[in-house]
């Protein structure tokens, strides 16, 4: 199956329609504050400034204070960052370091 | 999206099997991170099974597949723990669609595994022991920092091609191939003193462990070591070993100067051979103590450069030294006093504060002895002398009574005449002995000294045998003095018949007299130590036999006598001794066998104008002194009082012959019985100082408040200074004195006066 890509920018909405400025939303997972957090969030937020033309909303989210939600939300390893939206919802498992992996497994590659 | 359903169809049982088998955890994701199948290791590190995997959204990876697990990726359990797991990917295609296999490598353990090796060896490199490891023929293949360190490496990098032999000096290496090794083999460990060889070449004492690691062959693998630098501590011991011995020394020394049954010499002398074994390098120290003129060494003892010296005192005054020397220089020694321990010096300067402390002790102990037995002996003298006294007086005054009644060439006469020169001679000895009991009263004055001796000489040159030449050397600025001049005359005298009588053949004798002004309290005087000051100093010097320090020690003592019996009572030096304390003088002899003797005399200067002394012509020119012409003491009343009945008799007998009207009192109180009237009759009280019941004082007290113009005469073979400074201190006693035996004519002069 080839995945299907979506083209994006701010002004454009979902199905038609008036014009809403898209909002992105990112969280981070990971157990505790570790080094690979920190790589991983700088990462992201370069990523998002080369690729975004918006300013992000990245949320944090530290498993060790409340565990359940890595069995709740999905989350297999960590460091994770999820694309919540726009749609689709994408994981990426690491730190992010690989840009070019990154970037094709939030689905913000260049098209 | 595809789904990949897990089954045997259509999948190869050959990929199967390398999947299931595989250790590490593999999930196949598609291109959108969804799950597409995984292995049942990737099921145990999930806490999932693979049905609930299949079609879950996994994710993708993102980290590049050569960092290992410096990333920090950790997998989930669903229970909540989590494993540290090294991330691969392959990207491949399954059944034409492009699929990503992830490969899960528990790393956990390695990780621990890793970080605890690492903790220990943070440990190894922060101890300050060396800790070292060889191969099984001694190549070092380890060394931590602090090990580097004391071998003079440098503290990181590749190490050089060493043998561990090379780490010790050769006795070190010897005893560790021939003992550490084997024992090490055998038991397993080896423990003992060895040493490094530092930087230098310097010896480092250690305490070293050899360790031996058994390999799989059972032969020894490895070597290991740990060293620990007992510099500081060896040092440490040393210098404890050596504060022991110090203090060892002095405890030693106390107990010598402690051993009163030993003579101060003779614990010197033992002292001085404790000492060397204290300092620090022994068979090359020597010690000596010089005190007065002895002197105790150790055998070796010799002056060098290298020495110790501290003081022994009496007060301020050195009479004397401790020496420590140092045969040759010694270069290990710490900086401080140059060859010498700091210690060294504190426990030398200790040890002369106790020879100072003991010396002190015994010299005022030996006076004290002295003093004693010499108040002893004064009280006994002075106690017969009293008595005899009074038998003397009555025997002199009823012969005195006796030769007047007769006819002066009758043969009677000359018999009377003799008993009472007898007499005389009685007193004159027991004058010496209360002389020596410092009983006598003494009449003193200011008197030029120079001139004193001047009026001597004649005198002088008549004892002296043509034998023996004699130099006077008086220095006429020498201090005015108060005493009694007719006693120090006799006090001359004495000193030179004694000169005399040393002087066995041709001889010298000087009499010297000169100011010596005192500025530190001397030592070494017979009689207490003078106090600082100006004196007059005279002294007799003899070329004679000398004495040794037995009979110098005893001199003074009464009835002590070198001389033969009959030829001398021992009581010449006693008097001398006397005299010079009741005026307040010091006596300081000096002698030694074959070297002559020197007796000094030293008075206080009378403070003032020397112009004040009176001229000799003025003062008595001799010891006998004829009285002033008579006046007439016919019809004077005295009043006798003395508790011994034979003395109020002779008194009596002896007054009246004069004209005297005598009443007698055998006590103060029968005095006091008498009337009122006859009381106010009396002219001149005549009364003994010391009598049983009231005193004479008291008695003059309480009659003169009767009878304010009544003269007082006092009268004791037994006068105290004491009692005549209290008879006549702010009361209008005024009275005069007579010392028993006194003649008529002394009994005249002293009613004459007290009528003046």
């Amino acid at each position: 199956m080839r995945p299907v890509r979506r083209p994006y920018d701010d002004r454009t909405s979902a199905g038609g329609g008036p014009s809403l400025p898209e909002r992105w939303v990112f969280r981070l997972y990971t157990v505790g504050i570790t080094p690979a957090t920190e790589t991983a969030l700088k990462n992201l937020r370069e990523i998002c400034s080369e690729r975004l033309a918006v300013e992000p909303e990245i949320q944090v989210v530290d498993l060790a204070r409340e565990p359940e939600l890595a069995v709740t939300h999905g989350i297999f390893a960590v460091p994770m960052v999820v694309r919540q939206a726009p749609p689709p919802v994408r994981k990426v498992i690491g730190d992010l370091s690989d840009r070019d992996r990154a970037m094709a497994g939030l689905e913000m590659g260049s098209l | 999206m595809f789904r990949y359903a897990l089954g045997t169809h259509g999948s190869s049982d050959f990929a199967e099997a390398i999947l299931d088998a595989s250790a590490d955890g593999i999930v196949v994701v598609d291109a959108q991170g969804i799950v597409v199948r995984c292995n049942p290791r990737a099921e145990e590190l999930l806490g999932r099974s693979a049905e609930e995997l299949l079609g879950e959204n996994f994710g993708t990876v993102s980290n590049p597949d050569a960092s290992g697990g410096a990333a920090d990726i950790r997998v989930l359990h669903r229970d909540g723990s989590s494993r540290v797991v090294e991330v691969r990917t392959a990207e491949t295609s399954w059944k034409g669609s492009p699929v990503l296999v992830v490969t899960l490598r528990d790393i956990t353990e390695r990780l621990e595994a890793q970080e605890q090796r690492e903790r220990l060896l943070s440990i190894i490199d922060a101890t300050p022991s060396l800790v070292g490891i060889s191969d099984r023929n001694g190549r070092v293949l380890y060394l931590n920092r602090a090990g580097r360190a004391l071998v003079g490496l440098e503290p990181a990098g590749k190490l050089p091609d060493l043998h561990a032999e090379d780490l010790h000096p050769a006795w070190a290496a010897q005893r560790i191939q021939q003992e550490g090794i084997p024992r090490a083999l055998q038991e397993g460990s080896w423990q003992g003193e060895s040493a490094l060889r530092g930087p230098e070449g310097r010896e480092i004492p250690v305490w070293q462990i050899v360790l031996a690691h058994p390999g799989s062959d059972g032969r020894v693998a490895y070597l290991s070591t740990v060293a620990q630098d007992l510099s500081r501590w060896k040092a440490a011991e040393a210098a404890l070993a050596e504060r022991v011995k110090e203090l060892r020394t002095l405890y030693g020394a106390s107990r010598e100067l402690a051993r009163s049954d030993l003579r101060l010499e003779e614990r010197l002398s033992r002292l001085v051979g404790i000492l060397p074994p204290g300092w620090l390098h022994p068979s090359l120290t020597e010690a000596r103590i010089q005190w007065r003129d002895r002197s105790f060494a150790t055998h070796g003892f010799q002056e060098t450069p290298w020495m110790l010296t501290s003081p022994i005192l009496a007060g301020d005054r050195e009479v004397g030294r401790i020496q420590v020397a140092l045969t040759r220089e010694c270069e290990d020694q710490e900086e401080g006093e140059g060859p010498f321990l700091a210690e060294e010096r504190e426990l030398l300067d200790a040890v002369s504060a106790a020879i100072s402390e003991a010396v002190e002790r015994e010299r005022l102990q030996q006076e004290f002895v002295q003093a004693q037995k010499m108040e002893t002996i004064g009280r006994l003298a002075g106690g017969t002398a009293h008595d005899f006294n009074n038998l003397l007086s009555v025997i002199q005054a009823h012969a005195d009574a006796a030769l007047a009644s007769l006819p002066p060439d009758s043969p009677e006469s000359d018999d009377i005449s003799r008993i009472l020169a007898a007499t005389f001679q009685g007193t004159s000895l027991t004058n010496q002995l209360l002389t020596f009991s410092r009983k006598q009263v003494l009449e003193e004055e200011l008197v030029r000294l120079p001139d004193r001796l001047e009026g001597l000489q004649p005198t002088l040159r008549r004892l002296i045998p043509a034998r023996i030449h004699l130099e006077v050397e008086a220095d006429p600025d020498a201090p005015t003095v108060r005493l009694d001049a007719s006693k120090l005359d006799q006090v001359v005298l004495n000193l030179v018949i004694n000169a005399v009588d040393a002087i066995q053949n041709e001889g010298v004798m000087t009499l010297s007299l000169e100011e010596r002004v005192l500025t530190d309290v001397e030592v070494g005087s017979r009689s207490g130590d003078p106090s600082p000051g100006r004196y007059a100093q005279l002294t007799v010097r003899d070329s004679g036999a000398g004495m040794p320090p037995e009979v110098t020690e005893r001199i003074f003592e009464p009835f002590f006598t070198t001389k033969a019996e009959g030829h001398g009572t021992g009581l010449g030096l006693s008097m001398v001794f006397g005299f010079v304390r009741q005026s307040r003088g010091y006596i300081q002899v000096d002698s030694a066998p074959g070297e002559g003797s020197s007796v000094r005399l030293l008075f206080p200067a009378v403070a003032g104008s020397d112009a004040d002394a009176p001229h000799p012509s003025e003062a008595e020119a001799a010891p006998d002194a004829v009285p002033a012409p008579e006046a007439s003491l016919a019809g004077l009343r005295v009043l006798v009082v003395d508790d011994n009945d034979g003395m109020r008799t002779a008194l009596r007998r002896m007054l009246s012959r004069s004209g005297i009207q005598v009443q007698e009192a055998a006590s103060g109180r029968e005095a006091l019985e008498m009337e009122r009237e006859a009381l106010e009759a009396i002219d001149v009280l005549l009364t003994d100082l010391v009598m049983p019941s009231m005193s004479g004082v008291q008695l003059a007290r309480e009659l003169k408040a009767l009878h304010p113009g009544l003269r007082i005469i006092l009268m004791s073979g037994y006068a105290l200074r004491e009692l005549h400074a209290a008879a006549t201190e702010g009361e209008a006693l005024n009275p005069e004195f007579l010392s028993k035996p006194f003649t008529l004519d002394e009994a005249r002069e002293a009613l004459r006066r007290a009528l003046a």
